[in-house]
């Protein structure tokens, strides 16, 4: 070979924007008063009230009266004053959805955001989201499955079988290559 | 005998003519104390021979420049050994000293004219020449003596404590030598603790100097001064002993071992000791007394007594911390982690007393409550023990309060509290305040009546109470949002260390204006190589005072009174008898300084740092949670966010009226001292409001109530003296398992402890224990912090800062905002952590787990 080959080698993120939903106040207010260790709660309190020295029938009827209060408590009023902030929440809400629309309604504008919140969302993570897909970089395996095709002559001059100096005897091959980075590109899809 | 010269039992022994222990062993031999004979070389004799020889106004040039005092100390101690005494002077040293004796071994003395005064201590700064012996070498002594007055300690020293070199001379002790069998220091109060009914004597063999420069561990004997009996003996280990060598001076020479474990000096010697000291302190107006003495052939000789030095006061004893009510429980908590000390007599009434509960009431009735809170708290809210503040927490409603009226008035507060209270703070409370402190503002202090400032006191006192109780509730939602927040994380995610902090740090923030702000200032410094050295050499003490006299710092001055017209409002303690930040610029001096010095620093690499930590906090949480509980979550930082900032802009105007209070107390403490009531102007927050009126109306017609002078002493020195108790954070003991304590109880003994784990991160390093705003420049660089709590005038003190741990605090306290927006990890709450550390150990602080270790 006595001519340099170029490659055009494309790293591709597949960006979605989808809209800014969130839960209405019915469902944050539900998920809100999901208790996650009731149950835990409920054994506790058996505990205790076994310890007193109550009987099983008379501890079932104690959390029996506990549920009907705590259900007629609920009926009579709201049970999180907190969800009375939903409001400014959706404002908030409201405001960010503004700010999308604005930024996806100019194709220029749209095309930078993109290009940097791509950044920033894979800052420092790119390397192992390469890995993820294609396992760690592996450069021996390959080299040594091209050994396989140069004659025994060649194959024993750069040390095949010894798999530790691989990358050393290979070291003008690997060092004729040069890597640098282009550009970064934002096509529209759909 | 020349006027130069004084024999000691003169009359003419002044602090300017003989210094501070010269005058001091004149008044011990007229009280008839056994001193060892001597004169006095006076002050005259230094002045006349720096000014023969020309070389006052270059020793003046030498230690007054920003170069190293090291150098400059040497060049004048070679001026001092370069020159002569001229002859007269010469000849009436000769003849006193020949009146002593054929040429008699004695100790040359320095006797500064501003040494050995109660308030600052010498002690230790200007050499002593033992053994001196003939003509030639009391004359090379008596030089010598006079060029320790510029030792590089010394000259930093009077930098330090604001005395002008120029000022100073030195007179000279000649003292016959008393080579001493055993001889040691007496203190007629313990130095340590206070308590004036210890006596505390060291001793051991040969000459005191051995202990004086800590050479040997010697004996100590604590005497029981009511008993008149000896109460306790530590024998040391006295391995060494400094004795006479004759025409050479002195040495050291080992004691022998059988000597070492007994005791130097036997009872009836110690008791004849305590007698002499007793005298001795009789002499001195009772003042407790610092006393040198020595034994030779069983005769005691004092060789000087003077003031201890910082003496606290006398311990408390008996304290019991216990309600002022059967069964209520008391905790340190809420707008009391703004009171660290204890309280100001004036203070405890008008505001704890009077304006908070006031507050509360004007609250009550603006939201329509048909109770005021005494129905619903049977009594005060905020109450006293032992000077220092507590929030009641056993409210119970008293009999005739209808539940059900009160059932309703709290649904409508709680909607009130999770819908309008940002509004109200913003457009009512904040607003109303700032506008009666502008109305008092007005007023010209010079033209108002005693009765219109005690008014003004008292208004804008429950003016700044009315004003917590209301924007308590915003502080309050936002502590209750973020611990929602920190529970969530640790229920959804407990095996990651979520935090709250991770995900509330790095926003902007009053704290982090200032500390850019300060910054700005330091870079204008920067800029100037001349400013620079002024500002890396002088002592933070003196910064300001020295800035503001130095022709190319007019900018820099400007920049600091700008600064302080923003931020000088603000409180190291929320009692308004302490000076606010402006009056107090210690803190930011330490800062400026600390910037100055530290060319790396920069606080927007901090934030950027802090905001890296948050996002990657929000990139992990995002794969750990479910969607559900993603959902959750950003519910939860909503909510806390939405909060978040209110903490801060609430408390930055906190106290925000002091500034006014404080010229209006002034003013009438000064009205008081002319006409002899008072004898500070200061004394006005040592009385109650009670005892003011009446100084008032006698001060109306022209009479004086001096009585009240001595009352606002006592209760100074009261308070002085409660300053060196440690509250506990709750009472009863048990109560700091209390889910609204702010301390943790944590064994007196254990190298591990628990706190609130308010900022996350971990670091192990060196500890700076500051424990009031006094101490600020002993902040060490890249330490960590070390507390009781903090305030926002604090807040200069964290650029520095690896870390903070405090005794009071938790989630809501001041401290864990501002270690957030630093980026630094933080452990609260700890309850006893400024007396388990001394500066110096090392921890490790764990801020995710709230835990501490001490590591040495």
């Amino acid at each position: 070979m006595n001519k340099t080959n170029k490659y055009k080698v494309t790293l591709e993120f597949e960006v979605a924007i989808n809209p800014v939903i969130v839960p209405d106040i019915n469902t944050f207010e539900k998920m809100s008063s999901q208790k996650e260790d009731g149950g835990a709660d409920d054994l506790k309190l058996r505990e205790a009230l076994k310890k007193k020295g109550l009987a099983d029938h008379e501890i079932e009827k104690y959390l029996a009266e506990i549920k009907e209060n705590e259900g007629a408590k609920a009926k009579e009023k709201p049970t999180d004053y907190q969800m009375l902030l939903y409001p400014e929440y959706e404002k908030w809400v409201n405001a960010q959805r503004s700010l999308q629309v604005k930024i996806l309604e100019d194709d220029e504008f749209s095309r930078c955001y993109i290009q940097e919140i791509m950044r920033d969302l894979t800052e420092g993570q790119i390397e192992a989201m390469v890995n993820e897909k294609y396992g760690t970089p592996d450069l021996n395996r390959v080299l040594k499955y091209a050994m396989k095709k140069i004659p025994k002559e060649y194959q024993q001059l750069l040390k095949m079988e010894e798999d530790s100096l691989r990358l050393d005897e290979t070291e003008l091959l690997d060092g004729s290559v040069r890597c640098s980075f282009n550009k970064l590109d934002v096509h529209a899809i759909s | 005998m020349g006027k130069r010269i004084l024999e000691f039992d003169t009359q003419e022994a002044t602090l300017e003519r003989v210094g501070g222990k010269g005058k001091s062993l004149s008044e011990m031999i007229r009280a008839d104390l056994p001193v060892p004979g001597g004169f006095h070389i006076t002050t005259t004799n230094y002045k006349d021979f720096v000014s023969l020889h020309a070389i006052d106004q270059y020793i003046l040039q030498e230690a007054t420049k920003t170069d190293s005092k090291i150098e400059a100390s040497e060049k004048i101690k070679k001026l001092f050994r370069a020159n002569e005494l001229p002859v007269p002077m010469k000849n009436e040293i000769r003849e006193a000293y020949s009146a002593l004796g054929e040429n008699p071994a004695v100790a040359v003395r320095s006797s500064a004219n501003a040494e050995d005064l109660p308030e600052m201590s010498f002690a230790g700064q200007q050499d002593t020449y033992l053994n001196i012996i003939g003509e030639e070498d009391l004359y090379r002594a008596i030089r010598d003596c006079w060029a320790s007055l510029w030792t590089p300690r010394a000259i930093s020293y009077r930098d330090r404590m604001g005395i002008a070199h120029e000022e100073v001379a030195m007179a000279v002790v000649v003292q016959l030598m008393v080579t001493s069998d055993v001889s040691g220091i007496l203190f007629t109060a313990n130095p340590t603790t206070g308590d004036r009914n210890e006596i505390i004597a060291n001793a051991s063999f040969g000459l005191g100097e051995a202990i004086v420069s800590g050479q040997v561990t010697p004996d100590t004997y604590i005497f029981d001064r009511n008993l008149y009996e000896m109460k306790e003996i530590l024998l040391g280990s006295k391995e060494q002993m400094i004795v006479s060598d004759g025409e050479d001076g002195v040495l050291v020479q080992e004691v022998p071992k059988i000597k070492r474990d007994l005791p130097a000096l036997n009872e009836e010697q110690l008791t004849d000791l305590v007698d002499l000291a007793l005298k001795s302190e009789h002499h001195f107006g009772e003042v407790p007394q610092d006393i040198e003495w020595a034994l030779k052939d069983d005769v005691l000789y004092l060789l000087q007594s003077r003031p201890i030095t910082n003496l606290p006061p006398a311990p408390l004893k008996n304290l019991k911390w216990e309600p002022p009510s059967p069964g209520a429980t008391l905790l340190r908590r809420q707008i009391v982690e703004n009171m660290p000390e204890p309280l100001s007599p004036l203070f405890d009434e008008l505001y704890l007393e009077i304006a908070l509960q006031e507050g509360m009431n004007r609250s009550l009735a603006r939201s329509g409550s048909p109770y005021k809170i005494e129905d619903m708290t049977n009594g005060n809210v905020h109450v006293t023990v032992n000077g220092y503040a507590y929030q009641r927490r056993d409210f119970k409603p008293v009999e005739g309060v209808d539940p059900k009226v009160l059932r309703n008035y709290d649904i409508k507060g709680q909607t009130e509290w999770w819908t309008k209270l940002s509004g109200f703070w913003q457009n009512e409370w904040l607003p109303e305040y700032k506008s009666a402190i502008q109305e008092y503002e007005k007023i010209d202090l010079a033209l108002a009546t005693d009765e219109e400032l005690f008014n003004g006191i008292r208004d804008l006192a429950n003016e700044d109470g009315y004003y917590w109780e209301e924007s308590s509730k915003v502080f309050a939602t936002a502590k209750v949002t973020d611990e929602q927040l920190q529970a969530f994380l640790k229920s959804a995610a407990p095996n990651h260390n979520f935090t709250s902090g991770m995900f509330l740090s790095g926003f902007h923030s009053r704290t982090m204006q200032a500390q850019m702000d300060i910054w700005e200032i330091a870079k204008l410094i920067q800029g100037d190589d001349a400013l620079m050295e002024i500002v890396s050499l002088t002592p933070a003490p003196r910064l300001l005072e020295t800035l503001r006299h130095h022709p190319m710092a007019t900018s820099v001055i400007e920049a600091i009174n700008k600064y302080n017209d923003t931020y000088g409002h603000q409180i190291y303690s929320l009692d308004f008898a302490e000076p606010t930040a402006a009056e107090d610029t210690l803190p930011i001096m330490v800062a400026l300084k600390s910037q100055v010095q530290d060319k790396n620093y920069d606080p927007l690499v901090q934030q950027t740092e802090v905001n890296r930590k948050r996002k990657a906090a929000m990139r992990e949480i995002r794969e750990v949670l479910s969607e559900q509980q993603l959902w959750q979550f950003r519910w939860h930082l909503w909510k806390a966010r939405y909060f978040y900032p209110f903490r801060e802009e609430v408390v930055f105007w906190l106290g925000g009226a002091w500034p006014v209070l404080r010229g209006m107390a002034n003013e009438l403490g000064k009205r008081m001292v002319k006409i002899g009531t008072f004898n500070s102007p200061d004394d006005i927050y040592f009385l109650r409001s009670e005892s003011i009126d009446k100084a008032i109306e006698a001060r109306a017609v022209g009479n004086s109530v001096p009585e009240l002078a001595r009352v606002a002493a006592e209760a100074r020195e009261l308070r002085e003296a409660r300053k060196r108790i440690h509250p506990p954070g709750a009472i009863p003991i048990d109560q700091h398992d209390n889910a609204a304590a702010t301390q943790k109880l944590n064994s007196p003994t254990s190298n591990q402890m628990i706190g609130f784990a308010v900022s996350p991160g971990r670091i192990e390093g060196e500890v700076s224990v500051i424990m009031s705003p006094s101490d600020f420049d002993n902040m060490k660089p890249n330490t960590i912090l070390v507390c009781p709590m903090t305030t926002p005038a604090w807040t200069q003190l964290f650029s520095h800062a690896v870390a903070l741990v405090t005794d009071i605090g938790s989630i809501l306290a001041h401290g864990s905002i501002v270690a957030r927006e630093f980026g630094i990890p933080a452990v609260l709450g700890l309850g006893n952590v400024t007396q388990r550390l001394k500066s110096g150990q090392r921890i490790l602080v764990d801020g995710d787990a709230g835990t501490i270790e001490i590591l040495d």
